[in-house]
């Protein structure tokens, strides 16, 4: 029998660790103990907005030295926070357990000050979090804009444990008040880093404007009280149809909702690919790494490929060909990156299986916990593209690249590209089409993590904008005096 | 076998040879059989089956041979042979979507006995003009789903399962030993009312049809429906598509094959008529039926519906209190309230009465269950419990918990092993339920996998009236 976890609540730097509730984890996985959140509801919310100037009274270069504070005990091998939600996570996450480790070994680089310095720049500008920027514009207005903090809460995905600490760290960098709802495949990450921060400075403004909360995500008897315009002005959340759609029902004037939705990736192979064998090797290998990045869990992984193979005789060939040569380098990707799969979805399962016995129209190499290409003989993904995922590519076989661009739609997010060439010549139908980044083939999940993510901005719309307009009167007149010899006809 | 003396019996040759023959005997003696006798006839009849049709039916053949299985040996050998929900609607949906029926012939061609491949369906536009194809040249009757986002699932029954489905459904009403209802008298005088459509080819339809073929010559006046059109296939497909495409966010996407906006007119005035065909159903069931003992059958929440438009005309206890009742179980996604079931039986006007599970990949769809609320199959049907996670088989004894899947020996024209979606208990027939009956029985607490792992976007056959208005409302806005 496995332990039984405790998931701590944590309301601003005070640790309550009460088993009250008993919840089990996604996949008959593990099973952890948290406290009623029922009971805190009072506390959970920033009472009085003006707290966050304590915020204020920080400079930016302060907020690094405590990110490079955090960074420093963020060591895996030293943070037994981060030790214990690694193995709690191994019970309840998707990931297998080499890409955790991976994961939380990295999981630190977030809260290093150079990143978190370009980070804060190129999103949203030192100045603008800094202070006031200032211009003069036509009308004779000294306008002032900053970039403020607000209240908040992450309702964040378990897919990666880099959610929680990239979800605190923005925190940090916007002077904002989080409350970070965490999900039931990853229940403990958030806790674990603010519990090293409560070790590290208790009584530090930063730690001091962080929450974090598990409850069962749509239980009505705490939204319903804490998603009040009183208690939150931004509402971030990640998550599936049914979830996004429940929380949405919140929104009202005084809420913002800033929706980070589900979306599904695909990929654009070029003729150029097909046309040597060292091209179509160079390809393949990318490709495996787009489709099994973190065992195929993320938005951004691969899930359909379009190849301009043709799809001729001759055409589909190659596709197949294709096909085993990505099958090849998706088992050769280190542990580290990619594994056999825990548990396969038994959905998914029965899809393959079912075109296996019954489909002239697709081949499928592999199968099992290992992956599988699926490679479609018509131009045609198979209708359950939804829900590849455990390293399940589809090929799918074009002539041209009408198919592939005539199928983005709004739920596009990444599309890998091939070769880089391309990538200018149709990156803009792809994106009138709804797709929102291009990247080159084997870097899909090397995210930048600093700029737009899903055709928004997510950081500026976490912020709240203030504007500040001066006149000066000798310049601009007041209205009294200049409209006073109007006349009306 | 444990017969009384003077009614007829079949031996376990006999029924080793003929499996679908269970329905001949009476539930008493059926649920009477030893389970040794038992597990003697369905290991016969199983491994006769598999037999006839690993050469006949190419989706058993494939299967078999990826699974590395020659023979039926024991039970254990069948439970990889079980195909799941997915391979019934394994085809592309463009094939719906570009009318494409000659391939969706040859896809049906793998999963039946019968061979298609002399057929020729190009000139076919429209799903329900290809099951009208389907029904005029060949003995195939295929029975559809409601559709996942668009895609129904076909079931390739055929004539020659017909006469079984008739049969197993007057069972239905049948008690055992001395239950009060195990004298079954008179079922071919009883008037038929069923809530629903009259035609089309989901399986209450085609149930009504095989009924009426069986019990009354084919004289179809025997039954009155709710509605006595059809449950149009491409109206339901498109409903499940729409519901799809608004989910992903595609709903300019969706294509309409020009045959199916050319009966837009059709259908709308269809539509338009509901709420008078509706009212003149009461009045037609109240004074022609009323006091009568009849069959009445519908799903729970299309009898409760039934119930509400009743009471709102004033009128209860319509029919006679010994009138037999087949209503399959589930609220089929719909919130209904606790007391939907006294309102339904007083609507009808029986003290109460007890609910039917099974599904529609079965032959006979839905098995009563006994007094102390245990479902108990026909001796026809195989039951298999297997893992949800592993796909592992679990014992064949006890109590077992997990997905339940199923051979129905009564097939004769395709491979009946079925793995559902759904999670039972199922005690298997080691020893006889305290209500006398032997053989293996499912417990009433069953769940459905899908809404286990949050959201279910399944249409059910409850949901497929609405899915199929919501898709009339579609229909009628597309200019062409």
């Amino acid at each position: 029998m496995a332990a039984l976890y405790n998931v701590p609540l944590i309301i601003r730097g005070r640790i309550v660790a009460d088993p009250d509730v008993e919840f089990g984890g996604r996949g008959g996985g593990a099973r952890f103990t948290a406290p009623d959140v029922k009971k805190y509801l009072s506390d959970l919310p920033l009472a009085a907005p003006s707290s966050l100037a304590e915020l204020y009274k920080l400079s930016f270069d302060d907020i690094l030295e405590y990110m490079n504070e955090l960074y420093q005990r963020m060591v895996f091998g030293q943070n037994r926070h981060l030790q214990e939600a690694f193995e709690l996570a191994r019970g309840t996450s998707g990931l297998t357990e080499p890409l955790l480790r991976r994961t939380y070994q990295l999981m630190r680089d977030c809260f290093e000050p150079g990143f978190v310095r370009e980070f804060a720049d190129s999103s949203i500008g030192l100045p603008y979090l800094e202070g006031w920027v200032s211009k003069r514009m036509r009308n004779g207005a000294k306008v002032s804009v900053r970039a403020l903090g607000a209240r908040a809460v992450h309702v964040v995905a378990g897919n990666s444990p880099l959610v929680s600490s990239m979800t605190i760290m923005r925190n940090a960098v916007l002077r904002s008040d989080a409350i970070i709802k965490t999900p039931s495949n990853d229940p403990l990450t958030a806790a674990a880093c603010a519990r090293t921060m409560i070790e590290m400075a208790p009584d530090h403004p930063i730690t001091r404007h962080l929450s974090v909360a598990y409850w069962k995500g749509g239980d009505a008897a705490i939204e319903d009280a804490l998603y009040q315009p009183r208690n939150v002005e931004k509402i971030i959340a990640w998550g599936g149809f049914a979830s996004i759609t429940h929380i949405a029902k919140y929104i009202q004037p005084g809420i913002d909702l800033i929706t980070l939705d589900p979306k599904l990736s695909s990929t654009i192979i070029g003729r150029a690919a097909f046309e040597s064998e060292a091209a179509m090797e160079d390809a393949a290998r990318r490709m495996a790494i787009d489709i099994g990045s973190n065992n195929q869990e993320a938005c951004l992984n691969a899930r359909v490929v379009y190849i301009e193979t043709g799809t001729d005789k001759a055409g589909l060939a190659r596709a197949n060909t294709f096909g085993q040569k990505v099958y090849d380098a998706l088992q050769a990707l280190p542990p580290a990156l990619s594994t056999p799969v825990n548990r396969v979805d038994p959905q998914l399962a029965e899809e393959i299986q079912a075109l296996r016995v019954m489909s002239d129209q697709h081949r499928i190499i592999g199968g099992g916990n290992k992956g599988a290409i699926v490679v479609s003989q018509t131009s045609e993904p198979v209708d359950f593209a939804r829900i590849l995922t455990n390293r399940v590519g589809n090929l799918v076989p074009v002539d041209d690249l009408e198919i592939p661009i005539n199928s983005v739609t709004a739920y596009t997010q990444t599309i890998g590209i091939y070769p880089d060439s391309l990538k200018a010549q149709i990156r803009d139908r792809l994106a009138f089409h709804g797709a929102q980044r291009f990247v080159s083939l084997g870097y899909a999940a090397r995210l930048s993590f600093a700029g737009p993510h899903d055709g928004i901005e997510p950081l500026r719309r976490m912020c709240k904008w203030i504007i500040e307009e001066e006149y000066d009167e000798a310049e601009v007149p007041l209205a009294s005096k200049s409209y006073a010899d109007f006349e009306f006809a | 076998m444990n017969m009384r003396p003077g009614e007829p019996t079949l031996s376990t040759q006999e029924l080793i040879d003929a499996p679908e023959r269970f329905v001949d005997l009476t539930i008493t003696q059926m649920h009477s059989i030893p389970n040794d006798t038992l597990q003697e006839i369905q290991l016969g009849a199983l491994r006769n089956h598999f037999r006839s049709m690993v050469e006949s039916v190419p989706v058993l053949s494939r299967l078999a041979e990826d699974q590395g299985i020659n023979d039926i040996r024991d039970f254990g050998d069948a439970g990889p042979l079980l195909l799941a929900h997915s391979v019934y609607k394994s085809y592309p949906l463009s094939v719906l979507e570009d009318g494409r029926f000659d391939q969706l012939t040859r896809w049906l061609d793998k999963l039946t006995a019968h061979d298609l491949s002399g057929l020729d369906a190009s000139q076919v536009q429209s799903i329900d003009e290809w099951i009208d194809f389907l029904d005029a040249n060949t003995p195939i009757r295929v029975k559809h789903s409601s559709g996942t986002t668009g895609k129904l699932s076909f079931v390739p029954r055929s004539l020659s399962e017909m006469d079984t489905v008739a049969k197993g459904f007057m069972r239905y009403f049948q008690g055992f030993g001395d239950e009060p209802d195990t004298q079954l008298d008179g079922f071919k005088t009883l008037p038929i009312v069923h809530a629903g459509y009259r035609r089309g080819a989901m399986g209450q339809a085609r149930l009504l049809d095989a009924i009426v073929a069986y019990f009354h010559n084919g004289d179809d006046s025997w039954v009155t429906t709710s509605n006595p059109g059809r449950l149009s296939a491409d109206v339901l497909s498109i409903g499940g598509r729409l519901q799809g495409a608004e989910q992903r966010g595609e709903h300019g996407k969706l294509k309409i094959a020009p045959s199916l906006l050319a009966r837009r007119d059709a259908f709308i005035r269809e539509q338009a008529a509901s709420a008078d065909r509706t009212r003149a159903f009461f009045n037609d069931i109240s004074t022609r039926l009323r006091g009568q003992r009849i069959v009445i059958s519908g799903t729970v929440p299309q009898m409760f519906d039934l119930a509400e438009e009743a009471r709102r005309n004033g009128m209860t206890r319509i029919f006679a209190s010994d009138t037999l009742v087949h209503i399959a179980g589930g609220s089929k996604g719909r919130a209904l309230p606790d007391d939907c079931h006294k309102r339904i039986a007083e609507f009808i006007g029986v003290p109460s009465y007890r609910l039917g599970y099974g599904m529609t990949e079965m032959v006979n769809a839905t098995h009563r269950a006994c007094p102390l609320g245990q479902y108990h199959f026909r001796p026809n049907i195989v039951p298999f419990v297997i893992d949800h996670e592993t796909g592992e088989q679990r014992p064949r004894t006890g109590t077992q918990r997990g997905r339940f899947g199923f051979v129905d020996l009564a097939i004769k024209t395709h491979w009946g092993g079925f793995l559902t979606g759904d999670e039972v208990m199922l005690t298997y027939g080691d020893e006889p339920c305290a209500c006398g009956r032997s053989g293996a029985r499912v417990h009433p607490n069953i769940r459905r996998y899908s809404e286990q792992e949050g959201g279910d976007d399944k249409i059910t056959c409850a949901g497929a009236p609405d899915a199929h208005d919501r898709a009339l409302d579609f229909i009628a806005q597309v200019t062409e």
